[in-house]
């Protein structure tokens, strides 16, 4: 997680301009004279992104993924969380957030000479914002496009974090017989998933214990 | 390179380079290629399940295993001067270091603290 | 309404079989505390970072027909050339037959 967004972070001038341009025009009564000066009329989804991002509401409150950001500079994730929640939107998605999750601090203290004076000290600070951003009721292909689109546009500076999760039934038909098929299929995800690290450790002992040095002692 | 100084040949790591970090990093490499072994006889000397003489034999070869398999060995050293003093672990580097390079804004998010 | 406690040993038993769990009820060191750390030697080894990274003299060697050039080397060497024009390069060693002993002078 550090190294992504360790590699990523620039300076926050680069996109202060483009977020200053959106906070001044969220409010209408400054953009809508402009607008008319010019005697065009723009598109509804031109004109929606003058406004708060548009939601579709949520119907079953089934949760699908939970998508975290972080970020040293808040200004550059409210920008990209706004971004994805449009996404979203334009896909069908149902979202919920921003959510603004607390800030990580993290400071440390030095001794500012490098030899001695240990009594003049200076402080620094990392702080980490994040925020969270939850998909209800989606469809996982819908999810993986959005997620596939996000990355693609991804800003720099703006880690992401995604959690997905998958429902499958309860098996309670014990006697059936095909939990033990079952169990064997989830048994392999989870070794193909991770490397267990019990089992090589495990194989190196089932390995000692076999050799001569062991075999004799048993 | 001619002959190698530790016993094993070990390629050097990239950046800031002395004999202490080459030495510390060969033990790095050593403790990570042995550590799962070291775990194994481990477990079987600390089982007390297992005959009291198989253990007694595991904490042999625990023994016998040279010093630079051991984890207590390694040290955490600057990466940028090659310091082990006031290593500061997030960043792998000293306190000097970690100064300059914050104070140059090298260091992603890192700014002077205010609170 | 009391329970025994051999029968909560059972629950116990039955609980810890059906979700593959250690049943130690009297306690016996097994080892699994060593089993159940991490292994950390991916990122104690990985500490000082990549060996395989390319540096600037291996491109010079794997592309012998490319002109690099090195800026802060070549900045430095003009360095001290101009150093050397002014008469402050390295001092000549000092080259004589008599001045053999000098280090060992009483």
């Amino acid at each position: 997680m550090f190294k992504r967004f360790a590699a990523g972070i620039q300076p926050i001038v680069r996109y202060q301009s483009t977020v200053r341009l959106e906070n001044d025009t969220v409010v209408s009564a400054v953009s809508k004279p402009i607008l008319k000066a010019s005697n065009k009329i723009l598109p509804v989804n031109v004109e929606a992104v003058y406004h708060a991002p548009l939601r579709n509401p949520i119907k079953y409150g089934n949760l699908v993924a939970d998508l975290q950001l972080r970020s040293y500079d808040n200004e550059n994730l409210d920008f990209f969380a706004n971004f994805i929640l449009r996404a979203g939107y334009y896909l069908g998605m149902r979202l919920t957030g921003p959510k603004p999750l607390p800030t990580r601090r993290e400071r440390w203290t030095v001794i500012k000479s490098p030899f001695a004076q240990a009594k003049s000290k200076e402080n620094f600070e990392r702080h980490t914002h994040k925020r969270l951003v939850r998909v209800w009721d989606t469809n996982p292909e819908v999810l993986d496009l959005w997620l596939a689109y996000i990355n693609k546009h991804s800003i720099v500076g703006v880690g992401m974090k995604c959690n997905v999760f998958h429902r499958a039934p309860i098996c309670r038909d014990f006697e059936k017989g095909d939990t033990s098929k079952k169990l064997n299929e989830l048994e392999k995800m989870r070794k193909t998933e991770f490397d267990n690290v019990d089992e090589l450790v495990g194989d190196k002992v089932v390995e000692l214990l076999n050799s001569s040095d062991f075999k004799r002692h048993l | 390179m001619g002959n190698f100084r530790f016993p094993i040949k070990t390629k050097l790591p990239p950046g800031f380079l002395n004999a202490r970090i080459i030495r510390d990093n060969f033990k790095r490499q050593q403790v990570a290629e042995n550590e799962i072994t070291v775990k194994a006889l481990k477990y079987i000397s600390r089982n007390t399940a297992l005959p009291p003489k198989a253990r007694l034999e595991a904490q042999l070869q625990l023994s016998v295993m040279p010093n630079y398999t051991r984890m207590t060995q390694v040290k955490n050293r600057c990466i940028a001067s090659g310091s082990a003093r006031s290593v500061i672990t997030d960043f792998r580097l000293c306190r000097t270091q970690f100064r300059e390079k914050s104070l140059a804004g090298e260091l992603p998010g890192v700014k002077k603290g205010i609170w | 309404m009391t329970v025994s406690k051999q029968r909560l040993l059972k629950i116990a038993e039955l609980s810890a079989k059906i979700f593959d769990q250690n049943f130690n009820p009297s306690g016996a060191r097994t080892g699994s505390k060593i089993l159940s750390t991490r292994l950390k030697g991916a990122s104690i080894a990985s500490y000082y970072g990549n060996p395989d990274v390319l540096k600037f003299k291996h491109m010079k060697t794997l592309y012998p027909d490319m002109k690099f050039t090195d800026a802060e080397e070549e900045y430095r060497l003009s360095m001290v050339e101009a150093r050397k024009r002014r008469g402050k390069g390295t001092p000549t060693k000092k080259k004589s037959a008599d001045g053999k002993k000098k280090g060992k002078k009483k």
